[in-house]
């Protein structure tokens, strides 16, 4: 070892005194910025040579030098400058910054490089765009930053349903999800992740971009690196924020009196029965419900009931130090976000400590990422309940219980609000600790070897203590038996510990020699997840207080411990080999390739191993002669890349068969005894396909990057088609094969994604006071299946339709040809059972007399037209001012609200449409004629649920104020050095022409895009106050 | 320029590497240590069962437990069998005039479809005829796995009788296919895996019946009279469906031969038709062939009759914390049934003008057969009973829309030890569900004797069927315990009547003693007589249940349901629908 370090530095001073030939002598100067302060840090080298010094804290440096050599000063964020060494000796700088921050580094895929060397697609979301959205959740806050970006979500605090896809659906198994890198921990899910501990954010959305993650690439790589320290002075931040949230969208049903009259009309002028009353219009109603005189009938709105206003918070304490030797950033974070849903809330509490050292003269740095993460949500949502729960009902009886149904005619639904309320203390407990331990030697200039070793521990505690409660005098809740006797209550505990670890080494090599740049790695790495899973429910006497950590000690109900299959216990190993070379010529020829190879333990022995190659070229054509010195064109980049990703995202045992014992499915009292020991059965639980392989997706991408007019305009522009084969399927099948028939994967058919994601740019002069500046995000893509090679010729499910020639998750049904509105339309229509006035007319598409089956079609296409992002920002002096707009054109969406609202089919509320429902006297009106009973099959899809889903909304409007203590002493005498105080809101505003209650949906897969239900947990409109500080 | 700075690069990097081989090695080694376990990536899944632990004898109790139409799919639906329940209450009962939908009213409507069932307005979008289909078929092909597994077994003593077992359950499921769809695709444990998806529903029926028969014929051989498992298929069950298979074939001769093998058994009418209704294991001697359910067996609730939950009353102040009926109120007679139960003053039904005048639910005067208050509750009439009150108006749940009667038969003893745990499940434990009881054998020879012009034989059997309603102890007074609750009356038919009349005596008999236990629907439709039979009962209906008003039976479609759309289409187009649907 000694003497490898010797010949080390033998090799490093043999390089040097070969170069440095000439007359040496001393030149020294100053480094400044453009406005006049020092610079510490710029580097000063000589061109060619390995000759280099770096400028002290005033900004001075000193070289050795000889006549006639280049001086290439460079500092990250400025442009470079050169001189020739004449005869002085002293040479002063002024840096210019340079505004596209060319230089700045990019993490991809186990490597950083140069912006400016980048070949691929790669969206980078800088930490200040994250800061505009008030949510903890992070994914929620990448909405719109990032072209050929989807999301979707529904408005649960803390956001963790949030889904995404990167440049359309790749895959029509329902997996969709990105793969997160984390700091080198790669996982599905960033729950859990401070969104005020990342650094940086990149999207690789091109194959070769993320190829070299191989397996897991083909959704897409989002690479979050965490805060690292700076070199320098301690510094302390704080950053604080409060959010008040309110319900977004407006959700209105019926009242008692539009009740009473929209039902006695859909009876066909029959009283209505409710309760005690019997209501025709124009009797009075009478005072109580009930007999008993304990529900006093009312007008409630039971969507108020459930929903209320909340507040959020946010703090964290950040505090980095670091020098030469050493870097650390401890962050220590807590979050609460109180739902709008009654006893709802998610509370997170982070902490974070990123830290490093350097040996032997920077040549061994080792270091850790450490991420510990406690996460409690109490999960409820009674949104459907409240929409269809009877308005004459009151919240609480006289006796003061909670109010509910009696008797006839109003249905049988639970008090939404005591749902809520006997499940607030169903607290889900998170734990999550993740990061590493890693150690970067290098072992000759430019040869480094790094050793990483990942960890994601998870643990999951659910103990579930739903009360029983008391409405209109019963005792409800499923969780009061009467045993043996005895009062007894049932409750239930699970557990799911998951260890992640991933083994990483890499060995990588970086050289720059002269006009040549060279850059290579090659990897090794091993994946492994261990699941466990467990599930007790006990009985005990009523009221008892359990502890939950002693189950065991209590009367055991259900063991299910032993169900580890089906994806739930399941544990999984990924072995895998990866090379990366890339090499660029005079900074304006890059040439680019990756391989990699996996193994993975999900598929069958056949198909264990693939193999990724990409490759990718660019061409900075503004570094050619011609353009150098250019004014027009600053900075202009043709970019080219190709690549194959493989999607490994199905159930672990997926290649296995797999019956299960299911006590209350597979058993059979074949004594016939009626009681005790039962004979056992299994049941099929999972069909394995042992022939299952990878999804392969393959990817062209064509892009430009440009900055023109002193870097005034800037623009990136992608293009890119996506082919996915083999798709991993997962479908309804006929029920003769059995229950566990949809278990079955295989792999069927092709699917191709086209598109462009587009980000322009203009910013004003930096130089003065009033700045600013607009950035658009563009993207639009065309999905469609290709090939479907299994027997069906489509697959459907639901509304939604999987067949070649459209897009994937098309909606598929009848075409409503209106209303039927005289005699003669009803008698000359089609044979269409239930055909009547005020009845929806059906399309006879292939003419032949009958509505059936076979007039089916696509009637609706999901995927929108294009989704943009518009960002307005302007700073004057110390304010800084920011609007954010986004949207999403031309796409449909599936109102499935209607099927329960629009129809007095089921006894339950209706919806406000009924009002206006067709009627002799309401002939133009465009609602079905009111009836109980559905002989029309009018919930049957058609295009009577499809509707725009386009919108256009004011995401995010922000007012800022910077202050340094330069120029306050007040705060300069508290410790303080710089801050910010905002004010911020979020979704103030939006245009659409969707009636449903809310135009976003979660639903980003095969079977349900844009399919708006009635559960959804609603959006907020929120108002924040926040501050900054830094000590 | 180029070649020569990438020599160099590669003579920089040989060189190096030369220099740090024995750190490399190092590297490398550690490298390969963790890459070159030959099993890394072989992960099998723990815990469970696979094909290589596999005993046959646990494939044969899950096909069993196929009866219960309880599967875990991890699907709502198909854990909960209550809007297609195996005793065929949503696609028999409520169609065939025995029983309205219920529940909260006529948009409450589990499943979606049960008021479309009761109105004849089926779509083949509907979920509950879905959720039947994926039932049976989930079913056969337990069994198919089962006869595989079997055949493929060596060292099993019991092979043989257990695929004669099989055998006899596969008969069941077909013929529920039958009853209910007419038509269905037939696959086996010979059907090659690769095939079964594209094998087409049939509808010859008699291709379809010589299946179901085919199956039986080979279990006769095979199976025993008796079986020391009380819930096992034995060789009287097989016998008993082919004579029901014949029956559904008007093979009237055949239908005596099978009958009376049954017959000629161990079974019997039993004494008491309250226990016969209430408590567990006294069918046990009537039941030729029942689904068995047991509580205390392990599970959370038990294996109940899940399918038939929610017709338990709804009893909201019996015992408001832990109530013994506390149902959703579905499956309620009709007022016509309970008209049918009317007698003439010779104590015999009125064959032909019972349904002319309503018996009021308060009417205890009125002379009725005795059976009535044994298996229809009615306001004031003592529940099985128990002792805490007699049946109330309040627990029913919509009087105004459905009336005031509760289905009184399968709902467990209030005292029973095999009750399920006080509150939910209301009302059940471990009373068996009879898909073929003695009595219904009976009447399948009484039936074939009349068809037969053998008068005589028919009424007789009938009035041994009336002889057991006469003898069995009366419903008492709920005040009065020592009278009766009611004006009974039930007397014996004359023997010597015409073949016209021994016709009408058999079918309402078989109303009486069977309705409300899913037959009566596919009787009418075996008949011929459905069209008709059904547009009278609505219409006459909808002056008292205005929902009926506009409803009709379409013959040609109505007989059947419509084959699932949903199953059409995850065919590929395999399956054919029905020409009407």
């Amino acid at each position: 070892m000694k003497n490898a370090m010797k010949s080390l530095c033998f090799t490093l001073m043999f390089f040097t005194s070969l170069l440095s030939f000439a007359q040496q002598r001393t030149i020294s100067g100053t480094i400044k910025s453009g406005d006049g302060e020092p610079l510490p840090g710029a580097t000063v080298v000589v061109k060619g040579t390995t000759n280099g010094t770096i400028s002290n804290f005033d900004g001075n440096y000193q070289i050795q030098v000889g006549q006639g050599d280049t001086l290439l000063v460079t500092f990250i964020g400025f442009k470079e400058v050169s001189a020739v060494v004449g005869s002085e000796s002293i040479y002063d700088f002024i840096l210019i910054e340079d505004t596209e921050q060319l230089e700045e580094v990019v993490v991809t895929g186990y490597a950083v490089e140069k912006k400016s060397d980048i070949t691929g697609a790669i969206s980078i979301v800088k930490t200040e765009e994250l800061d505009m959205v008030s949510t903890p959740n992070v994914i929620s806050k990448l909405q719109g930053r990032v072209p050929g970006l989807t999301l979707t979500s529904s408005g649960v605090p803390g956001g963790n349903d949030t889904q995404i896809s990167i440049r359309g659906l790749t895959s029509v198994f329902g997996g969709t999800g990105p793969l997160w890198v984390i700091d080198g921990v790669q996982t599905t899910s960033p729950a859990g992740l401070n969104p005020n501990d990342i650094g940086s954010i990149q999207v690789l959305k091109d194959a070769a971009s993320a190829g070299i993650y191989g397996t897991e690439a083909a959704r897409g790589v989002i690479i979050v690196t965490t805060k690292q320290a700076e070199s320098g002075k301690a510094k302390i931040t704080l950053d604080s924020r409060v959010t008040l949230n309110t319900v977004r969208d407006n959700f209105s049903v019926l009242g008692s009196q539009e009740w009473l009259d929209v039902r006695y009309i859909a009876q066909g002028n029959v009283p209505v029965t409710a309760g005690n009353i019997t209501y025709t219009p124009g009797t009075p109603l009478p005072e109580f419900l009930d007999s008993d005189n304990n529900l006093r009938v009312s007008n409630t709105d039971w969507i108020n009931v459930i929903l209320k206003n909340s507040i959020s918070t946010t703090t964290d304490f950040g505090y980095s130090n670091g020098s030469e030797r050493y870097k650390v950033f401890m962050g220590l974070g807590y979050s609460k976000d109180d739902g709008v849903i009654e006893h709802t809330y998610y509370e997170r509490t982070n902490f974070r400590l990123n830290s490093s050292v350097n040996f032997f003269n920077n040549r061994l740095t080792i270091g850790e990422n450490l991420t510990v993460s406690n996460f409690q949500e109490v999960k409820g949502n009674s949104m459907e309940d409240a929409l269809l729960q009877n308005p004459l009902i009151p919240v609480y009886g006289e006796d003061g219980t909670w109010g509910g149904p009696v008797g006839a005619g109003l249905q049988d639904k639970w008090n939404p609000l005591a749902i809520l309320y006997i499940n607030r203390n169903n607290v889900q407990k998170t734990w999550r600790t993740f990061g590493n331990i890693y150690a970067d030697l290098t072992i000759v200039e430019g040869l480094k070897f790094s050793t990483k070793l990942n960890f994601d521990n998870n643990r999951f505690r659910f103990n579930e203590q739903t009360e029983a409660f008391n409405q209109n005098g019963s005792i409800l809740g499923n969780l009061v038996y009467l045993s043996g006797g005895e009062e007894v209550a049932r409750y239930s505990r699970n557990r799911n510990n998951m260890d992640t670890y991933i083994f990483t080494n890499l060995l990588t090599y970086g050289r720059e020699l002269g006009v040549h740049s060279l850059n290579a790695f090659v990897g090794h790495e091993v994946y492994r997840k261990d699941q466990d899973n467990s599930y007790y429910r006990v009985q005990v006497p009523y009221g008892t207080e359990v502890d939950f950590e002693n189950i065991e000690a209590y009367d055991i109900l259900a063991d299910n411990s032993n169900l580890d299959a089906y994806g739930i216990g399941a544990d999984s190993r990924r072995e895998s080999m990866f090379a990366k070379a890339s090499y660029d010529f005079k900074d304006k020829y890059y040439l680019s390739a990756s391989i990699r190879r996996d193994g993975s333990s999900r598929f069958g022995r056949n198909n264990r191993y693939a193999i990724f190659p990409t490759a990718s070229i660019g061409w900075t054509i503004s570094n050619e002669n011609f353009l150098l010195n250019s004014e027009i064109v600053n900075n202009l980049k043709l970019r080219a890349s190709w690549g194959a990703n493989g999607n490994a995202d199905i159930l672990e045992y997926a290649q296995y068969s797999i019956y299960q014992q299911a006590i209350e499915n597979s058993n059979y009292d074949l004594n016939g005894g009626g009681s005790g020991e039962i004979d056992l059965g299994v049941s099929p639980n999972q069909v394995g396909n042992p022939d299952l392989k990878w999804e392969q997706s393959y990817q062209t991408n064509v892009g430009v990057d440009a900055s023109l007019f002193n870097n005034r305009i800037s623009l990136v522009l992608d293009l890119y088609e996506k082919k996915t084969s083999d798709l991993l399927l997962q479908v309804i099948q006929p029920s003769v094969l059995g229950e566990a028939g949809k278990t079955l994967f295989f792999n069927a058919g092709d699917m191709t994604n086209k598109g462009i994601d587009v980000v322009l740019g203009y910013r004003s002069s930096p130089q003065k006071a009033f700045t600013f500046g607009a950035d658009l995000t563009f993207s639009a893509y065309e999905n469609e299946v290709t090939d479907l090679s299994s027997s069906d010729n489509f697959i459907l499910e639901g509304v939604s339709y999987t067949g070649v020639g459209h897009p994937i998750g098309s909606y598929f049904g009848y075409i409503a040809d209106g209303l039927f509105r005289t005699p003669e339309e009803v008698a000359v229509h089609a044979v269409q059972p239930g055909k009547a006035l005020g009845n929806i007319r059906y399309r006879d598409l292939n003419g032949d007399g009958v509505i059936n089956q076979d007039d089916r079609t696509i009637i609706g296409n999901p995927h929108p037209d294009f989704i943009y992002g518009i960002n307005l920002y302007a700073g004057y002096r110390s304010w800084e001012f920011n609007v954010f707009f986004d949207g999403r054109q031309g796409n449909d969406m599936y109102n499935a609200q209607r099927e329960m609202l629009d129809f007095a089919y089921f006894g339950f509320n209706h919806g406000r449409n009924t009002l206006d429902a067709w009627a002799v006297d309401n002939a133009n009106s465009l609602i079905p004629g009111l009836s109980t009973s559905d002989v029309n099959d009018q919930k049957r899809a058609s295009t009577y649920f499809v509707e725009d889903g386009s919108y256009f909304r004011l995401k995010s409007v922000n007012i800022g104020y910077n202050f340094s203590t330069k120029t306050d002493s007040f705060f300069k005498k508290l410790g303080l050095d710089a801050g910010k105080f905002y004010v911020q809101a979020e979704n103030l505003m939006t245009i659409t022409s969707f009636t449903g209650f809310d135009y976003e949906v979660p639903g980003l897969s095969r079977t349900g895009i844009g399919i708006a239900g009635m559960g959804v947990y609603p959006h907020t409109k929120t108002y924040s106050f926040g501050l900054n500080l830094q000590f | 320029m180029c070649t020569h700075t990438l020599k160099r690069i590669v003579s920089d990097l040989t060189y190096n590497f030369k220099k740090m081989k024995k750190l490399l090695l190092i590297i490398f080694a550690a490298l390969l240590l963790v890459s070159c376990q030959e099993d890394f990536l072989d992960v099998a899944p723990e815990n469970v069962v696979s094909e290589e632990n596999l005993d046959p004898e646990q494939l044969v109790v899950s096909a069993y437990s196929g009866l219960d139409y309880r599967f875990n799919t991890g699907e709502f639906r198909d854990n909960w069998p209550f809007d297609h329940a195996p005793s065929n209450w949503c696609f028999s009962d409520i169609r065939s005039g025995d029983a309205y939908k219920g529940g909260g009213g006529v948009g409450d409507n589990p499943g979606g479809g049960m008021h479309a069932l009761e109105i004849h307005q089926v779509f083949p979008s509907s979920e509950n005829v879905y959720n039947l289909w994926r039932a049976l078929y989930f079913a056969i092909f337990r069994v198919n796995s089962a006869i595989v597994v079997l055949n493929n077994t060596s060292d099993f003593s019991q092979k043989e009788l257990r695929i004669a077992e099989l055998k006899v359950l596969r008969a069941h499921f077909y013929f529920e296919l039958m009853k209910n769809f007419g038509s269905f695709a037939y696959i086996d444990e010979n059907t090659p895996v690769e095939d079964v998806t594209s094998i087409e529903n049939s509808f010859d029926s008699s291709f379809l019946w010589g299946k179901i028969e085919e199956d039986l014929n080979t279990a006769i051989s095979v199976l025993p009279e008796t079986q020391e498992d009380l819930g096992r298929v034995n060789k009287l069950v097989a016998y008993a469906y082919l004579a029901k298979a014949k029956l559904f074939q008007g093979q009237w001769s055949e239908v005596i031969t099978y009958a009376d093998k049954v017959i000629a058994g161990p079974y019997r009418l039993v004494d008491d038709l309250e226990k016969l209704y209430s408590t567990p294991g006294y069918g046990n001697d009537e039941n030729v062939f029942a689904i068995q359910y047991s509580v205390n067996d392990g599970s959370e609730f038990g294996n109940l009759n899940f399918g038939d939950l929610i017709n338990s009353p709804d009893s909201p102040a019996d015992d408001p914390n832990h109530p013994y009926l506390n149902g959703d109120d579905f499956h309620k007679p009709s007022q016509n049934i309970v008209n049918a139960f009317k007698v003439n003053s010779s104590g015999l039904p009125l064959l032909d003008s019972y349904n002319n005048s309503d018996l009021e639910y308060d009417d205890t005067s009125t002379p009725v057969d005795p059976r009535l208050d044994h298996s229809i509750g009615r306001p004031g009439i003592t529940w099985k009973h128990w002792e805490n009150m007699p049946m109330r108006v309040n627990w029913n749940r919509d009087v105004p829309t459905y009336g005031y009667y509760v289905v009184k038969k399968y709902q467990i003893d209030p005292y029973s030890d095999l009750r399920a745990s006080g509150g939910f499940p209301w009302a059940k434990g471990a009373l068996d569900f009879p898909i073929i009881k003695f009595s219904d054998v009976l009447l399948w020879k009484a039936e074939a004797a009349i068809e037969l012009s053998d008068v005589a034989t028919g009424m007789s059997i009938i009035n041994q069927i009336r002889t057991r309603a006469k003898n069995t102890p009366r419903v008492y007074d709920f005040n009065s315990p020592s009278q009766d609750a009611a004006t009974y009356s039930i007397e014996l038919y004359p023997t010597e009547v015409t073949q016209d009349y021994a016709r009408k005596a058999l079918r309402l008999e078989r109303r009486l003693e069977l309705h409300n236990e899913g037959h009566h629907f596919y009787d009418l439709v075996r008949w011929g007589i459905a069209e008709s039979w059904i547009n009278n009962y609505m219409f006459k209906e909808s002056t008292k249940r205005s929902y009926y008003a506009g409803a009709s039976f379409t013959s040609g479609r109505d007989e059947y349901l419509p084959i699932p759309q949903i199953e059409i289409d995850a065919s590929g187009g395999v399956y054919q629908q029905r020409s009407g649907y």
